[in-house]
């Protein structure tokens, strides 16, 4: 069974931040969905059965851009909810 | 006002394109006649977050583009909002893209632009996607042309009921566990979802990049046909997209049906009894109908809400209030993250978000994750031993007609439970389509019923045939 102390730790791992009724909702709902999900401990299976594979896989190419630079540049910048010139501001991460 | 030259009731991608082509009326009037149906329903439906201001200098320039050669020109069709053409507002109908203008097209918009579409508005949807009914829009539910008292089913509720309320030609939505049928089945029209890669995935918002794909609704099966091949095509933008070898269309298909998966319980009797009629009326056809062992797909569910929500939880990262749309400003770089997040996702998607990182984190990922994954594999194996013998398979498309808004919102396993055919295709990645095949009357409303046929990888030709001669639409 998942814990209210395990919701918080992943709320934590998901940048997500929950009210202490959120959290408990959120206990509930997904312990009822992983109960639901726990039918699958019943099939057989391992590894080795990952032998098909679809049409696609493993799509290389060379690491170069796919557009002449600088075309998209202004819109992505605008786009950011700080920005300054040609840069996207954040706050500072090291003291 | 009304236009007496255009009956919308019957009007479809190709007879429109025929009255173009005469001159029966212009591209400039048929999106006019669009507009007007628009501003009279949609109060009601909540179909459309938005009409685009400029649908008829559109449509001016998409007259000049009507020839015999190019189906699409002058054809009003509308956008889920998940979907990005550039310059106009997109937000997967959430807070956290609050704002957010779109800074490039998506390929399938780059496509349908040069062939003439008139791009009539934005389309309501179950926040990123996620959800059944459309009720988890921070913009209010959409409601069924049928019965405004209920769903139109989601995520794409908007795209289906845009359609069935004559309030575009055609709409696009995405299916990543039946996000096109299912509302295409409670609001009575036809849902494509293609074979995995068919179409170009760029520009489409990503909610499970394995399962996604971009999806017509129709009021015919020959439309769904027109967009499918007008958007199909390998993409550079999109490094799974795939150019498919169409498979050749037997003369008369064989039909499977997966009997042991139809005899679960909550499965409404009346959808049950326009399965069976269905297939009497598939026999009467002329088609041979056979029963087929999937012995695995029961567990498509379970599969599905482990990867789905791994897939989604990774691609909702990047919203993070830095790059996009809404941002609240905490004491430091991570605070804005947890409060930008908090306010910015809704119920569901946060929900979606804890599970996936759930069964990514460690101690969890075989258990869940990999054995996931190993599941999916034995289903494909299913299916690829099935369409040995049978070349399409049908099913109920949803266990129920729509269901009244508020009904399940609080109960997220029934909820889930309504994508129990749908997400089947996805998991193994092969083409379905979903077609009105009947109706149950509750309350004095006629509420649609559907089936689902799905074929093996690039079968789409099966399908229409198929679907068509059910229809009656080849006659």
């Amino acid at each position: 069974m998942i814990t209210k102390q395990d919701i918080e730790k992943l709320a934590e791992l998901a940048r997500l931040k929950l009210t202490e009724v959120e959290a408990d909702k959120m206990q509930a709902d997904i312990g009822s969905i992983l109960t639901y999900i726990d039918q699958l401990k019943e099939v057989k299976g391992t590894e080795s059965e990952r032998t098909i594979v679809g049409d696609n896989r493993n799509v290389m190419r060379e690491d170069v851009p796919s557009q002449n630079a600088g075309v998209y540049t202004r819109a992505l910048v605008d786009a950011a909810p700080s920005h300054e010139g040609d840069f996207i501001k954040v706050k500072k991460i090291l003291s | 006002m009304a236009n007496s030259k255009i009956n919308l009731d019957t009007l479809t991608i190709e007879s429109a394109h025929e009255a173009l082509l005469r001159g029966d009326f212009t591209a400039v009037e048929l999106a006019q006649c669009y507009l007007d149906e628009i501003a009279l329903k949609n109060k009601e439906v909540n179909a459309y977050l938005e009409v685009f201001d400029d649908v008829l200098e559109q449509a001016r320039k998409a007259q000049t583009l009507v020839s015999s050669q190019n189906m699409l020109a002058g054809i009003p069709i509308a956008i889920k909002d998940n979907i990005l053409i550039k310059g106009r507002r997109v937000g997967s109908a959430s807070k956290i893209l609050e704002g957010y203008i779109a800074s490039y097209d998506a390929t399938v918009i780059e496509k349908l632009r040069d062939a003439g579409v008139v791009f009539l508005g934005r389309l309501n949807m179950d926040e990123f996607a996620m959800g059944g009914s459309t009720e988890n829009s921070a913009y209010g539910p959409t409601r069924n042309p049928h019965d405004l008292s209920r769903v139109a089913g989601g995520s794409s509720g908007g795209s289906a009921a845009a359609v069935a309320m004559n309030g575009a030609l055609a709409t696009l939505g995405s299916d990543t566990g039946g996000s096109v049928r299912q509302p295409a089945s409670y609001c009575g029209v036809v849902g494509l979802k293609p074979t995995y890669g068919a179409i170009s995935r760029h520009g489409l918002m990503a909610m499970g990049s394995s399962l996604d794909i971009v999806s017509p609704i129709t009021k015919t099966v020959r439309d769904a046909e027109i967009l499918f091949t007008a958007m199909k095509g390998k993409d550079i933008y999109d490094s799974t997209s795939i150019n498919i070898v169409p498979v050749a269309v037997p003369k008369k298909p064989i039909i499977g049906v997966p009997r042991s998966f139809l005899t679960g319980d909550g499965i409404d009797a009346t959808v049950l009894s326009v399965f069976e009629e269905s297939i009497t009326r598939l026999k009467k056809l002329g088609y041979e109908v056979r029963d087929v062992e999937l012995p695995n797909i029961k567990y498509s569910l379970a599969v599905y809400y482990v990867i789905m929500p791994a897939e989604a939880s990774t691609n909702l990262s990047r919203f993070d209030g830095v790059k996009y749309g809404a941002k609240v400003e905490g004491k430091d770089l991570a605070e804005d993250y947890f409060l930008t997040r908090a306010g910015g996702f809704g119920r569901e998607v946060r929900r979606r978000i804890m599970l996936g990182t759930y069964v990514l984190s460690s101690g969890y990922y075989d258990a869940y994750y990999n054995k996931a994954n190993i599941v999916r594999e034995l289903i494909k194996a299913d299916f690829a031993k099935a369409f040995q013998s049978v070349d399409v398979i049908v099913t109920p498309t949803a266990p129920s007609p729509a269901f009244k808004v508020g009904e399940k919102i609080s109960d997220p396993v029934s909820m889930y439970l309504e994508d129990i055919f749908t997400v089947p295709a996805n998991l193994v990645g092969i083409p379905a389509i979903a077609i009105p095949a009947g109706e149950k009357e509750v309350e004095g409303k006629k509420l649609p019923i559907g089936i689902q046929l799905s074929a093996t990888h690039g079968a789409e030709d099966a399908l229409f045939k198929v679907s068509r001669d059910f229809l009656g639409e080849n006659k």
